[in-house]
């Protein structure tokens, strides 16, 4: 029989209606709630060990994968800092049981990744992409630090003076590659005048939602010189990138965005570039100081001054931090929450059945759309009927 | 280690050299294998568009320090764990900033008899070490169905393992508060 508090124990996302039960059973019995807090302050504990003994989790990957036997997938630094890190991994393995299954679990994760490579990729010779030691063969857990990756210093040091060469050379061949096909290429320039609204759709797919007094810049693609996804933006845009191979990049007077595919608002002017990202990741940097980069995570936003750091980014909600597109932006949103926003914007009841209420939705739509229109796609999306209407508000439940 | 016909040694150098379209089919050809390779380890969910799109990223941003070409792989392998591994470390602590305020409700915070006599060492101390197990791998990231794959039993097995400890915790506390209540009646 299901308890109140197993919404507290086992959900992920309590639902209004657990969050009820559970509070009202707090409420009527103290010593619930004396072990529920109890029971917080072990988890929190927990939590606290393991951040305090495995302040870097990507160093469990590191060390799973040396484990492995693919050490080539480490860096010589990467080598170096696992080497650093060896006793205090050891003494974090010792003392939370856990990690062990979490290294395990990498080392399985690793045999998945072998058996998707070689379906997808078959070697030309049976004994190719073979770790040097295979899963399960446990080898000692950390070898020496003298034992491992004993290159001479004078290797890193030629190959950073290779990599600085290369890097010179291959800058300044792309520097004259743009300044010549700035020079063949004719530019598109699109102003948007005050109170409109403009939707460009590049060649490559990707849209572009441009806001009034915004001007957007790029290199008219044709037959020979297809488009190189690098566009100019001085004013306020979100984007809706396609994936591609080649990064899709965004340069504004103050920084630089670069992106594969995902979807986000900039707003810039020449002193700074607020950049919100609703999905995928964006690296953001200052247009002068390209190493200064920052990787924004989904709902996130950083600002970028000209010539300094960009700040760190922080969480937002993605609907007001882009109210300013005059979109709803909807990534992986429970519909409850999706349902709130609508019904604040609308002024229009909008109530969901609980057994949707924790669904997820993902969408982009105009804040000018009838009510109707946005609740119409949302419920196709979680299989719902859309009853009543306008003047008496509206229910998602699941379809009949 | 060799590397597959897909992903030669030439392809890769070509791409670290500058070439867009060298580049542009190395990550096209990585695009369906990673997925695939996400979608085994969590299943067919929404963050899989993410995984993928984010170790592309990291792989077209990484690809000048891969030392040599035929070892594509275990870089895109490390890639991958690394943003799978960032997944599991960030699923419940941003929805513990989502839903403190709310949830779990202000009992938590209120001190009682039984609570300030007990910290979190003791706390830690009821739980037994399978159940510590458990939740360490919890505050991990993972859920509990993962969590169930990886000790090689049931998702039920697991959450009655952590309800038994949930409840062995309340027990203690009503015989500390029972304890207490007598201690005070005596005095």
């Amino acid at each position: 029989m299901q308890h109140p508090f197993d919404a507290l124990l086992f959900s992920e996302d309590p639902s209004p209606e657990q969050r009820a039960a559970l509070r009202e059973a707090l409420d009527n019995d103290s010593d619930l709630a004396a072990a529920f807090a109890r029971w917080q302050q072990a988890r929190a504990a927990v939590r606290e060990r393991l951040a305090a003994d495995l302040p870097d989790h990507h160093l469990l990957v590191l060390y799973a994968l040396d484990r492995s036997g693919y050490q080539e997938a480490l860096t010589d630094d990467e080598a170096q800092r696992l080497d650093a890190a060896a006793a205090d991994l050891e003494d974090a393995l010792r003392a939370h049981p856990g990690l062990a299954d979490v290294v395990d679990d990498i080392e399985d994760a690793c045999a998945d990744f072998d058996a998707v490579w070689a379906a997808h990729a078959p070697s030309s010779s049976a004994a190719e992409d073979r770790p040097a030691r295979r899963r399960g063969q446990r080898m000692e857990r950390m070898r020496p630090s003298t034992d491992r990756r004993a290159a001479p210093p004078s290797r890193s040091v030629s190959r950073w003076a290779w990599r600085i060469g290369t890097a010179v050379a291959v800058v300044l061949f792309v520097a004259v590659a743009v300044l010549l096909l700035q020079r063949d290429r004719s530019l598109v320039t699109l102003d948007v005048a005050e109170g409109e609204t403009q939707v460009v759709t590049l060649a490559d797919g990707s849209t572009v939602r441009l806001l009034e007094t915004s001007r957007l810049t790029y290199a008219d693609p044709d037959e020979a010189t297809p488009f190189n996804r690098r566009v100019q933006l001085d004013g306020r845009a979100f984007f809706e990138v396609v994936p591609g191979q080649q990064g899709f990049t965004v340069e504004t007077p103050s920084g630089v965005t670069t992106v594969l595919g995902t979807s986000f608002g900039i707003q810039a002017d020449a002193a700074a570039m607020d950049v919100v990202l609703a999905s995928g990741r964006v690296a953001v940097a200052p247009k002068n100081a390209p190493d200064q980069t920052v990787v924004l995570e989904p709902g996130q936003r950083s600002r970028v001054a000209a010539n300094a750091r960009p700040t760190t980014p922080e969480a937002v909600e993605l609907t007001e931090a882009l109210a300013w597109t005059g979109l709803f932006v909807f990534r992986a949103t429970p519909l409850h929450e999706a349902a709130t926003q609508l019904q604040a914007h609308y002024g229009v009841p909008v109530q969901v059945d609980a057994a949707l209420a924790d669904e997820r939705v993902t969408g982009t739509f105009e804040q000018e759309q009838p009510l109707a229109q946005v609740l119409s796609v949302l419920a196709t999306t979680v299989e719902a009927d859309v009853r009543g209407d306008t003047a008496s508000g509206y229910v998602l439940a699941p379809a009949s | 280690m060799a590397a597959s016909r897909e992903f030669d040694a030439g392809l890769v150098e070509r791409a670290q050299a500058g070439d867009e379209q060298a580049r542009e089919i190395l990550l096209t050809r990585l695009q369906p294998l990673l997925r695939a390779f996400f979608i085994k380890r969590i299943g067919r969910k929404t963050e899989v568009d993410d995984l993928v799109q984010n170790t592309l990223l990291r792989v077209h941003g990484g690809l000048e320090d891969l030392n040599h070409a035929d070892r594509l792989k275990a870089f895109a392998m490390k890639a991958a764990l690394f943003e799978l591994h960032d997944l599991y470390r960030g699923r419940y602590g941003t929805k513990e900033r989502l839903y403190d305020p709310e949830f779990p409700p202000n009992h938590s915070e209120r001190p009682t008899a039984a609570g300030s006599s007990i910290d979190a060492e003791r706390a830690l101390a009821m739980l037994t070490p399978k159940a510590r197990r458990i939740l360490e791998l919890r505050e991990y990231g993972y859920r509990y169905q993962e969590i169930a794959e990886m000790i090689g039993t049931t998702e039920a097995a697991i959450k009655m393992q952590v309800k038994r400890a949930f409840d062995k915790m309340r027990d203690a506390l009503a015989t500390v508060i029972v304890g207490l209540t007598l201690l005070l009646g005596s005095l």
